[in-house]
């Protein structure tokens, strides 16, 4: 059960919301062209919010970070924030090793940007069964497997790689630094504008320490990391649809056909207060998101995750496709913004498992879904007890 | 498709046969993974069906046509699609053509048809302006006669192939400052004449075939008024019926729902999920309405009872609904293997040619988000269900 949940941003994230408004609209540019926008990240404390107060990080601070998220949805940056910020640190605070630890304290100076390479092709990422092998040799390890699809991984300074191990089948994180001998990386520009990358692994030979986790708790880190990303993705989802709505509702205002504004037209009216609709399940869902982070167990925070990425990626894909209908022609091009949120939109939906699979995953989590019922009592039967 | 309809296998055949022996082999790769096709490959492609006599399937056998039924023109689109086929340039064929055929003077079809035809013209439309989108009777670019010319000037957008087209079909306003739908004239518009300027507009699907047309003194001889002077609004409506019609879409959607198919059945993870086959299903179900809904406005038409104006535009937001939801399942189902970014001439990754979907997939994710603007094009989606009411009201 989720102890608190929160529905109003303080008056403290609400201060950070309009710094990184102000930044995003006025120095991000510059610093991107300059190269040094993703330390700047770090000097303003925004790298490190997920890390929680019981591991040295400060109250709230799921919260600030999916405040901050949100605005660089709303601004379409492309900058890989959740998959560093929220999906490895959170991974490695699961991990709380001193090892672990070294890498977050990097990780939010903006000194070490370090991507989770798990989902392999054919498997969705909140799969457990993992085909890239880690094999004991000697004083260390030799890895071999393929990776799809890293977001930010074109720019990954590191991979924390998920393998399962040769002998025990226990599945493990690696960290695998970019220049690892036997790493390579095909990195490609993503539809909406994004980088990424495929990363194949051709016997890779680490250190012994190489190993950050393993077994149960390299399991539970995966999870964790992914739920985070999951919602905070959301939320950075769902400041792009804000701006989406924002626009629709300015150019009914203003566009005029027929001799009078568009928004005069019922029909249209209509389909902009269904936007407005969905618009607000989202942002609703992004609060229990974030409440499930903070006050919730490892199986609400599974259950809410999937929930949240389900509901926000129907929201996404209404209020996304409306704007650029409603905008008409002019929709379709890149010089306006309601078309590259669309394709965000997409790819939103595409990272981390589509929408409609966390509704699958939602129901194999959910105890008292029927289905499940009869599954466990038929696995109860197998067991013999 | 479906094994449920009858599927004319004799013809159908007798069209594979073709394509099997003429359609060449890059050409035919490029369709297949959802790259849009090159201009020189629709030029190339349309030669050879002229020369089977195939290239203008929906025109009467007086100008050209093959005098094929238009379920045997829906199997020949079908199967020329399945082959990956280049589509002919719309504009010419689906559009002018049909529109000079009918309203166009002796002179005008001995000029223009036979180009269209051979595949050597083709046309582009000049019927949007900036502020005149849905409200298209508000056009303002106007032509004024000056002896033996109209000297036209104004702007147009959304002007699809421009820069690969030789002609032009515009609509002017001849009689100012009337407002509303009379005083509009339909001319035909050599593109090599000076006077326009074409600006290129970029479009979500990384593409750049919509433009700008700034048309400043541009002097069309007074022969290329098409009809009447004043009476460009009945000729526009006329061949927005036709586009319309061709916006069923049922062929491209035919081959949306096989491509589809094909792409599960080659992952075992997918061709295994109930949940999958179940909404592909749905889609297919939906989709055979569609079609035979399609058919029945056919064989109507074919008997003569015409109902065009109301049906054309239910086929029009149906097929436009059904091309946007099959992209849509095919995307997700293809999952992250569609994120890189499309381009045009070359595949940006073989590192998954040896995986299940292969090379098949970046023309798929630009087709898809190019198909947003279906529920646009031809008249918005809400501009066709205020035809239909205003039809079923009888208002």
């Amino acid at each position: 059960m989720i102890e608190q949940l929160q529905f109003e941003i303080t008056e403290e994230q609400v201060l950070v919301r309009d710094m990184v408004r102000r930044f995003l609209q006025a120095d991000y540019a510059a610093a991107a062209r300059d190269g040094i926008a993703w330390k700047k990240m770090g000097e303003l404390s925004w790298l490190g919010c997920a890390v929680p107060e019981s591991a040295g990080g400060f109250a709230g601070g799921t919260m600030t970070l999916a405040v901050v998220v949100q605005e660089f949805g709303r601004a379409l940056i492309p900058d890989p924030l959740v998959p560093v910020a929220s999906q490895s640190t959170t991974s490695l605070v699961a991990i709380g090793t001193p090892r672990a630890q070294g890498l977050l304290d990097k990780i939010a100076t903006g000194d070490l940007k370090v991507m989770i390479a798990h989902t392999e092709l054919g498997r969705c990422d909140s799969d457990r069964e993992i085909d890239t092998v880690a094999l004991r040799s000697g004083e260390g390890w030799v890895i071999s497997g393929n990776k799809v699809a890293v977001l930010g991984g074109d720019q990954a300074d590191a991979f924390l790689v998920t393998a399962q191990n040769k002998q025990d089948r226990q599945p493990s994180i690696f960290f695998v630094p970019r220049d690892a001998r036997g790493l390579r990386i095909d990195s490609f520009q993503t539809f909406d504008d994004r980088g990424a990358a495929h990363v194949t692994l051709t016997e890779i030979a680490l250190p012994v320490g190489a190993r950050l986790a393993t077994g149960a708790t390299a399991a539970a880190a995966l999870a964790h990391g992914l739920d985070h990303a999951l919602i905070l993705s959301s939320a950075e989802m769902l400041g792009a649809l804000e701006v989406a709505f924002e626009l629709t509702r300015n150019y009914l205002n203003t566009r005029r056909q027929f001799g009078q504004t568009i928004g005069e037209f019922q029909v249209l009216r209509h389909r902009l207060v269904d936007m407005y609709i969905e618009l607000e399940q989202a942002r609703s869902m992004v609060m229990l998101g974030v409440s499930a982070l903070d006050s919730g167990s490892a199986e609400d925070r599974a259950l809410a995750a999937a929930a949240v990425k389900a509901r926000v990626a129907k929201a996404a894909r209404l209020v996304a496709a409306q704007a650029v209908q409603l905008h008409g022609g002019i929709g379709m091009t890149e010089e306006h913004a309601v078309g590259p949120i669309f394709k965000r939109a997409i790819a939103f939906d595409l990272w981390l498992g589509t929408g409609n699979e966390h509704v699958r995953r939602y129901a194999a989590l959910d105890q008292d879904s029927p289905s499940m019922s009869r599954q466990s009592a038929t696995a109860e039967r197998a067991d013999g007890r | 498709m479906t094994s449920l309809l009858p599927s004319d296998t004799e013809f159908r055949h007798l069209v594979r046969q073709f394509l099997t022996a003429n359609l060449p082999a890059d050409t035919a790769e490029r369709g297949k993974r959802g790259f849009r096709p090159l201009a020189s490959d629709i030029r190339a492609w349309s030669a050879i069906l002229h020369a089977q006599g195939w290239s203008v399937p929906n025109w009467p056998r007086k100008y050209g046509g093959p005098g094929w039924s238009i379920s045997r023109q829906h199997i020949f689109e079908i199967e020329s699609l399945r082959a990956g086929a280049p589509p002919p340039s719309p504009q010419g064929l689906y559009l002018v053509g049909p529109t000079i055929y009918t309203f166009g003077s002796e002179q005008q079809k001995q000029r223009f048809l036979g180009p269209i035809r051979e595949g050597t013209a083709f046309w582009a439309q000049g019927f949007s302006e900036p502020d005149a989108g849905s409200d298209l009777g508000s056009l303002r670019t106007r032509a004024e006669r000056d002896g033996n010319f109209y000297v036209v000037n104004g702007q147009k957008i959304w002007t699809s192939d421009a820069k690969e087209s030789e002609w032009l079909f515009l609509l002017v306003r001849t009689r100012t400052p009337h407002a509303g739908e009379g005083g509009i004239s339909f001319l035909l518009v050599d593109l090599s004449s000076p006077g326009i300027t074409i600006r290129p507009i970029r479009t979500i699907d990384n593409a750049t075939h919509l433009n700008e047309l700034f048309l400043d003194n541009l002097r069309v001889p007074a022969e290329n008024l098409l009809g009447e002077e004043g009476k460009g609004w009945s000729y526009a409506k006329f061949l927005l019926t036709l586009e319309r019609s061709s916006s069923a879409a049922v062929p491209q959607c035919v081959a949306g729902i096989e491509r589809l198919k094909a792409l599960v059945k080659r992952a075992s993870h997918l061709a295994s999920d109930p949940l999958l086959a179940s909404r592909i299903a749905e889609l297919e179900i939906d989709l055979l309405a569609h079609e035979i809904s399609t058919r029945r406005v056919i064989a109507a038409e074919e008997a003569g009872r015409n109902s065009a104006t109301l049906v054309s535009s239910t086929l029009k937001i149906r097929g436009s609904e059904l091309l946007q939801r099959i992209g849509a399942l095919t995307v997700e189902t293809l999952g992250t293997a569609v994120l890189p970014l499309y381009s045009r001439e070359a595949i940006p990754h073989d590192m998954l040619a040896s995986r299940p979907f292969g090379q098949d997939v970046p023309g798929i994710m630009a087709d898809f988000i190019y198909r947003r603007a279906a529920s646009i094009y031809g008249g918005s989606n809400e501009i066709q269900r205020n035809i239909l009411a205003k039809a079923l009201l009888r208002q």
